[in-house]
């Protein structure tokens, strides 16, 4: 099912301001109940990105480090998701580069189909598609990793995956329109089973 | 959104073309209707990732991870407080070194220099963070800044309530 499924589209109401004004002032408990229920949210984003879901939650455990330490510089203009979403994403986006060769390595070393040839894109489990998903991402650039999973996936406006990423709307576009080419190709290549009846068509594209 | 629509639409959709409403009205068809999925994702396979779907994190581990970054960020403020001799403006810190399988314990005393804390304590300047912390009776917090694999464990007694993190 494709659902609005992302907390981060929540309007920031008056119980948010109140939370972050205390925070501002201090209070831990705020801080936690302000942060807590996007950490979820935060998560899947990072995992994704990393293919990763422990390495993912050491990276929201250190965006929530430096939300905190930082929260004095949060512009209250915007959505205090989509300014946690920037930290984690930012982190993530670093993680991704520093270990750009070890992913290397790893894509080399041979990749398991998840899906049988008997198994049609229709008839997947969405958890046998967020695997693939993961495991496909990790041959995308981190930025197209970011904004391919906030904009298609994740279902975000490109605005706010530009206020997110930190970029311009038209970025983030070509940053998908190369990430939709290279999942393209890459899911022919290693899960053609997955794209019937595609093979022809791509040459066109 | 009709069938007819949802197909006009595929190409504007791939150029996020659509407004937000129709975009949103166009995710849920393709989640609903089998036939359209199927014509969309021969149209472009990468269609397919809007099926993805990851349960989300059990409650206990948020707590747990949300607690675990409180304590770093706390762990965090303490050892800059530490570092920029703050602590001795506060003369409240006691840091103990602890050898090896808790062999040399040497107390290096209250009140702690900050050179003392650089020079004497190696443990400190070399540890990326204090790793946990320990609250006792009568305000005492511990923080400790090193690994327990580490050779040597230097904790920070915190006996001063203000400097309670
Ligand atoms: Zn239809």
């Amino acid at each position: 099912m494709v659902t609005a499924r992302l907390e981060v589209v929540s309007t920031m109401g008056d119980d948010e301001q109140a939370l972050v004004r205390s925070a501002r002032a201090g209070d831990e408990d705020a801080f936690a109940a302000l942060v807590r229920r996007y950490m979820g949210g935060l998560h899947r984003v990072v995992a994704r990105m990393l293919g990763d879901d422990e390495e993912a939650w050491d990276v929201v455990q250190m965006a929530l480090v430096r939300a905190w330490q930082k929260l004095d510089r949060y512009d209250s203009r915007w959505r205090f998701s989509t300014w946690l979403y920037r930290i984690g994403t930012n982190l993530a986006i670093d993680v991704a580069r520093a270990r750009a060769s070890r992913e290397r390595a790893h894509e080399a070393g041979g990749l398991r189909v998840v899906a049988s040839q008997e198994t049609p894109a229709q008839r997947l489990e969405a958890s046998e598609v967020e695997r693939v998903l993961r495991r496909l991402a990790l041959g995308l650039s981190p930025q197209q990793r970011a904004a391919f999973i906030l904009r298609e996936v994740e279902g975000l406006d490109t605005a706010e995956v530009a206020r997110v990423m930190g970029c311009s709307a038209a970025t983030v576009r070509n940053h998908i329109f190369h990430a939709r080419k290279a999942l393209r190709s890459e899911l022919l290549r290693r899960y053609p089973e997955l794209a019937p009846g595609r093979q022809e068509a791509d040459h066109a594209v | 959104m009709q069938c007819e629509r949802f197909l006009e639409n595929i190409p504007l959709y791939l150029e996020d073309r659509l407004d937000g409403a129709e975009r949103a009205e166009w995710r849920r068809h393709f989640g609903s209707c089998a036939a359209c999925r199927d014509t969309a994702m021969a149209h472009d396979p990468s269609l397919l990732f809007l099926r993805a779907e990851a349960p989300p994190p059990a409650e206990r581990e948020v707590e747990r991870h949300l607690a675990a970054a409180l304590s770093r960020a706390r762990a965090e403020r303490i050892e800059r407080r530490v570092r920029s001799g703050r602590v001795r403006r506060w003369a409240a810190a006691a840091v103990i070194v602890l050898g090896c399988g808790l062999a040399g314990l040497t107390f290096l005393g209250g009140g702690v220099d900050p050179g003392e804390v650089s020079s004497g304590t190696p443990a400190i300047a070399r540890t990326e963070r204090p790793a946990v912390e320990v609250e006792m009776d009568g305000g005492v917090t511990v923080y400790q800044f090193a690994e327990m694999d580490d050779a040597t464990t230097t904790v920070a007694f915190v006996v001063n309530p203000e400097m309670r993190l």
